[in-house]
């Protein structure tokens, strides 16, 4: 490998890295947008909701959610 | 055909090691022989704070040390079977450590509370290091040795199968599982169609992992049917990329569409449940509508997060007997399906029957779901999943990605299959909640 290629791929590992951290840094620290289009997550910031969990086994509060449900339906139907 | 023998073969094959480390764990989270399992958890300013245990807001202590156990426990299990599957143990060991390096750090990058809000998990983060590797340095062969992505794969779904929980099923009665599970299969049939004979996409492997992503449960659903399909990594993915994108999306674009067009709330929330890929941005959307909503939303996408091992099965059926078949041979024996059908689902179903119909009856619900799952299974399932998204990351590269893409087909492919699922699961959520087909529950 010539010091030419080595330089290439440290360049473009540089460049990955500040792609992430700045994809990073706008996630966590910029503003949501405005309007209808930031209005899911400043609720989910404000509400501190976890939007990320893949499967519903992930979901910390799940088991409270299950359990409003069964009231809800058992409210309804007396 | 010269095949190995059937004891050799249970020893030889990563898809009956992936049964026998799922085994070894359950058995160790059922005796109570593995305690919590440590992850990263959330921070807002200083990425420290992930590795502190809080206790009724109080900082009691750090998983430094549970981390390092995790790393030698995982490493230590998973080295017996790359031993004697003829793997190099110093390469395998090499590897392994900096992919769960790399996995400590995809968590801690999800774990910040504000790329939570937007749903940016651990999936994102680790196909994101591992491709900047693949793509930048180039992945060294000792690092490849480590990026079992396959054993990894298979044990995180045989793991994955304790959460599969057929008892669930009925919370919301008829409607919930009319929403869940009649549209579902219908939208993966459609989109298999339409993928393989209009659009003309050559693998019928992304094909399927893509309509399964778009139809079930997004990510999970993914991996399940790439493994059950022997997929090409790199079309997983793209598939996974797709998946990710779009879950952010339509969780950001969906709850002001239903309030602008005056939805009925619950309808909006089993719609919401029915097509956001992922369970997190699911409730995150449903929240917006209110309690009501974000719980029925929850709860649809909980009955159809079970159809997974009922579709990864069928799809692995399928594909052992027509599309892996020889189109010019004789049909295949019972033997020779059994031979070439993938077994990590044999545990993967096992584990979903065992937990659901053995240990919930015999230990409690509240034993099984949380001392055994949630402690224990879910979380070392988290960590194996993050491992091969890492490793996925390390095995793909950015030209392979492209010629995938094929002209945008597997994007037209999402964008029609989410469009068709999107009314379709419409029509149902009326049908369903809105007072037609049954008395509102809610």
């Amino acid at each position: 490998m010539n010091i030419n290629s080595v330089r290439h791929r440290l360049l473009r590992l540089f460049i990955g890295i500040m792609v992430i951290t700045g994809l990073f840094l706008l996630a966590a620290y910029s503003s949501p947008p405005p309007d209808f289009a930031g209005e899911v997550v400043r609720h989910n910031i404000l509400m501190e909701i976890d939007a990320s969990p893949l499967f519903y086994s992930e979901v910390e509060n799940f088991t409270e959610l299950e359990h409003g449900l069964k009231m809800q339906i058992n409210n309804y139907n007396k | 055909m010269n095949r190995p023998g059937i004891w050799s073969e249970l020893l030889k094959k990563e898809d009956w090691w992936a049964v026998w480390f799922g085994f070894i764990i359950f058995i160790g989270a059922i005796f109570g022989w593995i305690g919590k399992i440590p992850k990263p958890g959330k921070w807002s300013i200083n990425p420290i704070d992930a590795f502190n245990i809080i206790k009724d807001g109080e900082v009691t202590g750090n998983i430094l040390f549970p981390l390092l156990l995790l790393w030698f426990f995982l490493g230590i299990l998973t080295l017996a079977g790359v031993k004697i599957m003829g793997g190099n143990a110093k390469k395998y060991l090499s590897g392994y450590t900096v992919v769960f390096i790399f996995a400590v750090i995809s968590y801690i990058l999800a774990g910040q509370f504000q790329v939570k809000a937007w749903g940016l998990g651990y999936a994102f983060w680790s196909l994101l290091i591992g491709l900047l590797i693949s793509n930048s340095v180039g992945t060294p062969s000792w690092l490849l040795a480590g990026a079992r992505s396959e054993m990894f794969i298979k044990t995180g779904l045989v793991l994955l199968g304790a959460e599969i929980l057929f008892t669930k099923i009925l919370q919301l009665g008829g409607p919930g599982l009319f929403v869940a599970w009649v549209v579902t299969p219908t939208v993966i049939i459609f989109m298999f169609l339409f993928g393989t004979k209009v659009l003309k996409i050559s693998s019928k492997s992304l094909v399927i992992i893509i309509a399964a992503a778009t139809s079930v449960c997004g990510v999970s659903a993914a991996i399940a049917t790439a493994a059950a399909t022997r997929a090409k990594k790199v079309e997983l993915t793209l598939a996974v990329g797709m998946t990710l994108i779009f879950t952010v999306l339509m969780m950001i674009l969906m709850p002001p569409a239903i309030k602008w067009m005056g939805m009925d709330a619950i309808v909006g929330g089993a719609w919401m449940g029915g097509t956001i890929d992922a369970t997190g941005a699911v409730v995150a959307a449903g929240a917006m509508l209110g309690a009501e909503a974000e719980q029925v939303a929850a709860v649809v996408k909980m009955i159809q997060n079970i159809l997974i091992g009922i579709v990864a099965f069928f799809v692995a059926v399928y594909w052992t007997t027509k599309v892996d078949r020889d189109p010019s041979g004789s049909k295949p024996s019972a033997m020779e399906i059994w031979y070439r059908f993938p077994k990590f689902i044999v545990g993967f179903v096992a584990a979903s029957l065992v937990f659901s119909f053995i240990l919930i009856p015999l230990l409690g619900s509240e034993v099984v779901e949380h001392d055994i799952i949630k402690n224990v299974t879910k979380s070392l399932r988290g960590w194996l999943f993050c491992m091969t998204f890492v490793a996925i990351g390390l095995e793909s590269n950015f030209r392979d990605l492209w010629s995938q893409l094929a002209g945008g087909k597997p994007l037209i492919l999402y964008i029609v299959g989410q469009s068709f699922n999107l009314v379709l699961t419409l029509i149902a959520a009326y049908l369903a909640f809105g007072g037609i087909l049954w008395e509102r529950v809610i």
